[in-house]
């Protein structure tokens, strides 16, 4: 598995264009941070680019068939990539607040009178372990659709799903539809759950209903991926 | 042992399903080269797909040495180079190379000597290793893919069109790492439509077509099938070498000018026949013995 988890690092980060991305989004991300006003959307979009095509491309190219001709099981090459998806993330994460960390300190050096947010540790780790967790659910989801679907299809799948999940709760109280929007409601906290980072800190909540959900469903997305990975075919031909 | 037992293989359960592979049925000694011959579409890759646990037979079983091919211990002693090569075309040779050593099982301590070893084996220079593989042509792509199939001298080898787009030396380079395999013992299973090649290196060819395998030919050793020899000899003498071959029992005919057409199975019977000319005061400046698959090809198909 760590020479998979190598591999992925190798694959990612060898390409300038994803390096230009990152960098930006780090700026991006930076900013909010800084202000202790969380990641924003530019660490979703990071966790978005580390993860796309993260088997599709290898399926898609033949590499795939290559390595699964040596000694090693479909699982450690799916879960060698999740966790180099989520090293890739952590290190975003954790350059994105050395820079944020800066940037509060040029503000405070440059301006004579800084009177903004000051960058504070423990806001900045708490927004970090909020994306950090939502990183790892987007990761799975987006695995598991990679496993299945070409290219860059399997962000292209999370972002309808998202679209459609999002848009199910008002749709459902613009038609007046109270079933709907709970159905809407019920489908995100079940399919797209969020850890409360705020009771976990201060030691509360950990075996939560809430808790409870994440972990479930972390566990389902990436059940499912191994299963249909496991399962699947692959050929190049019908030669 | 590879043992294939009745294997049947569809593309497409919906709508028009292919039959790929049809009730194939055939077993690989160990030690042994198997050539598989077929026209396009034949259902050779698929084959060579069910062998590697690419793909699942739709009815049937694959054995190696008695386990399936996903085992992880017949992964460990397998070599497989795809026709198609995939390969991450951001990495430079020796990181390939390297990647596919550790992936193997190798010592991680020895990378840099053993990827450095193979690549010399399919002669690529040492600079070149330090190149992108986006940087390299066709033929030096085909030779890295040689060079990682065979790293960690596999017991078993799917080549699949290892020589395809290569120049002659490259073909040689393929052919002289088959033959390596071949003298340790391993046991190979070669997809070619180079049909020269597959007769220098092959035991034995099996011919598919639309998915079954329709014959088989033995080309090595005393179960070899009929194979023709051709004796080159003066262009004005090739007419009078047939009666002479003729009371010698030997059964032959004119192809060319000066070339002739002897069907002989064993190397003693060619010695003879060349012997019956020399006698009789004929030259003979090449005796080429073939097993002119390209005709049984025909046939075949």
């Amino acid at each position: 598995m760590t020479e998979m988890v190598r591999r992925f690092l190798r694959q990612k980060l060898t390409s300038v264009g994803i390096w230009i991305a990152l960098c930006l989004l780090t700026l991006l991300a930076a900013i909010p941070l800084n202000s202790n006003q969380g990641l924003g959307p530019a660490a979703t979009l990071a966790i978005l680019i580390l993860a796309a095509g993260s088997v599709s491309r290898d399926i898609g190219s033949g590499a795939l068939q290559m390595i699964l001709s040596r000694p090693l099981t479909r699982l450690e090459y799916l879960f060698g990539r999740y966790v180099g998806i989520l090293l890739a993330y952590s290190i975003f994460l954790v350059a994105t607040t050395g820079v944020a960390f800066v940037l509060g300190r040029l503000a405070i050096r440059l301006a004579t009178e800084y009177s903004g947010p000051v960058f504070s540790l423990s806001a900045a780790a708490h927004a970090v372990l909020e994306a950090f967790s939502a990183g790892a659910l987007l990761a799975a989801i987006v695995l598991f659709f990679s496993t299945f679907l070409r290219g860059w299809g399997d962000v292209l799948a999370l972002i309808i799903g998202s679209v459609l999940l999002v848009s199910t709760q008002p749709l459902g109280f613009a038609l007046n539809e109270p079933g709907i929007a709970r159905a809407g409601q019920i489908a995100t906290q079940n399919l797209y759950p969020k850890l409360p980072w705020d009771s976990l800190l201060q030691g509360r909540q950990i075996l939560s209903e809430a808790s409870g959900r994440y972990v479930l469903a972390l566990c389902v997305y990436l059940t499912i991926a191994a299963v249909v990975f496991t399962r699947r075919e692959f050929s190049y031909g019908q030669d | 042992m590879i043992q294939v037992s009745h294997v049947s293989k569809r593309y497409g359960r919906f709508g028009r399903p292919t039959l790929a592979l049809d009730d194939v049925s055939l077993e690989v000694q160990t030690g042994e080269t198997l050539g598989l011959i077929g026209p396009n579409g034949a259902g050779k890759t698929t084959l060579l797909s069910c062998l590697l646990g690419f793909l699942r037979p739709d009815s049937g079983s694959i054995r190696i040495a008695g386990k399936p091919p996903d085992d992880l211990s017949v992964r460990a002693g397998t070599g497989y180079m795809p026709e198609r090569l995939g390969f991450d075309r951001e990495l430079t040779g020796r990181a390939f190379l390297a990647h596919h050593w550790r992936l193997a099982g190798g010592d991680p301590r020895a990378t840099e000597t053993e990827t450095r070893a193979a690549a010399e084996r399919v002669g690529l220079e040492p600079s070149v290793l330090s190149r992108k593989l986006r940087t390299y042509s066709r033929g030096m792509l085909q030779r890295i893919g040689v060079a990682q199939a065979t790293l960690r001298d596999p017991q078993w080898l799917f080549l699949d069109e290892p020589a395809s787009g290569t120049d002659p030396m490259g073909v040689a380079v393929v052919r002289e790492r088959i033959l390596e395999a071949k003298s340790r013992g391993a046991t190979i299973v070669l997809n070619s439509h180079q049909l020269p090649e597959v007769e220098r290196v092959c035991d034995r060819v099996v011919f598919i077509d639309r998915g079954r395998l329709l014959r088989e030919e033995t080309l090595r050793g005393d179960a070899a099938t009929a194979r023709r020899t051709l004796l080159r000899t003066l262009a004005g003498r090739a007419d009078e070498a047939v009666p002479v071959l003729g009371q010698a029992g030997i059964a032959a005919r004119v192809e060319s000018p000066g070339t002739l057409v002897v069907s002989v199975a064993r190397d003693e019977e060619i010695a003879r026949a060349v012997a019956c000319l020399v006698q009789a005061g004929i030259p003979v400046f090449e005796a080429r013995v073939s097993a002119d698959l390209e005709q049984l090809f025909r046939k075949g198909a």
